[in-house]
């Protein structure tokens, strides 16, 4: 469990103690507990930080599951989710690939991933993609996907 | 895909935590090790996703979280100084990946950090060798 399970006073929907902090809104933990109830059971990658402007999330492998993860989240926690970031890392040689590699091969279909998020949460979606390091590619992306509209055209 | 967004930094500890009649284990190893980078003067940040530390003179440590594998939460482990990326890979224990934070911020060697994370690499290592400048004259 992470060390920063934080939640300001005015948004506490599940009871519990609070701890006031003025730049998080809440820590979602894993694998398929939120808050202590059932969440994507089975799922072993999630985490994230509820800010009150955006959710940050832990990339893995399971980058199909993020929409479905975010619906959750808005589902769950109430306030509309219109950007999800996080760090995108590039594997290890041998290991498993990450979303730092499907950005490296081109194999990763912004278009399809805004998409997706559009069909599970509604609106417009973006995804912005960004070197960490300019000068060091392998120190992976920061992705954003953002909501740039409520309303499909 | 646009380049236009600038991701919020994770705030500098100290910062207020959960109560410590509610903190687990695993939360009091994650508060020791930013208090104790603290204290070194490492100016540790973190978010519970990421936490980070350095040190004057480049060293910086990155840590990130990545969900768990059969039960274990994952730490990315990314060692750098001000010329390179020293180490990567990923562990399953966060008391080691602090211990090798630590190590790397304290000045010792990339092995140092390797040793404190024995038995808890779960991806890598890769480790980039210290470049020793040519000798000139």
């Amino acid at each position: 469990m992470p060390a920063f399970r934080l939640r300001p006073v005015e948004f506490d929907p599940f009871g519990g103690t609070v701890v006031p902090y003025p730049s998080f809104q809440q820590l979602l933990d894993e694998p398929a507990f939120f808050n202590g109830r059932y969440y994507l059971p089975g799922a072993e990658w999630t985490g994230g930080v509820l800010y009150p402007t955006h959710l940050g999330i832990s990339f893995a492998e399971r980058l199909a599951d993020v929409p479905e993860f975010v619906a959750g989240v808005e589902a769950l926690a109430g306030p509309c989710v219109d950007l999800v970031s996080g760090t995108a890392s590039i594997s290890l040689p041998g290991d498993p690939p990450l979303l730092g590699d499907w950005i490296v091969s081109r194999q990763f279909d912004p278009v399809r991933l805004a998409r997706t998020f559009a069909d599970k949460l509604g609106g417009i979606w973006v995804v912005d993609v960004r070197l960490r390091s300019p000068t060091d590619p392998q120190n992976g992306y920061d992705v954003a996907i953002r909501r740039t509209s409520r309303s499909v055209p | 895909m646009t380049e236009n967004w600038t991701p919020p930094a994770p705030p500098y500890w100290p910062f207020p935590v959960i109560p410590p009649e509610q903190q687990t284990a695993e939360h009091r190893v994650e508060i020791d090790f930013l208090q104790e980078a603290y204290t070194a003067g490492y100016a540790p940040r973190g978010n519970g996703l990421e936490i980070s530390a350095g040190d004057p003179n480049g060293r910086f440590a990155e840590l990130f979280y990545r969900g768990r594998e059969r039960g274990k939460r994952r730490w990315e482990v990314l060692l750098f100084d001000a010329h390179r990326r020293a180490l990567h890979c990923w562990a399953n224990d966060f008391a080691a990946v602090g211990a090798a934070a630590l190590a790397w911020l304290g000045g010792d060697a990339v092995e140092a950090a390797l040793d404190a994370l024995e038995g808890h690499v779960i991806r890598g290592p890769a480790v980039w060798p210290d470049e020793v400048p040519a000798a000139v004259g």
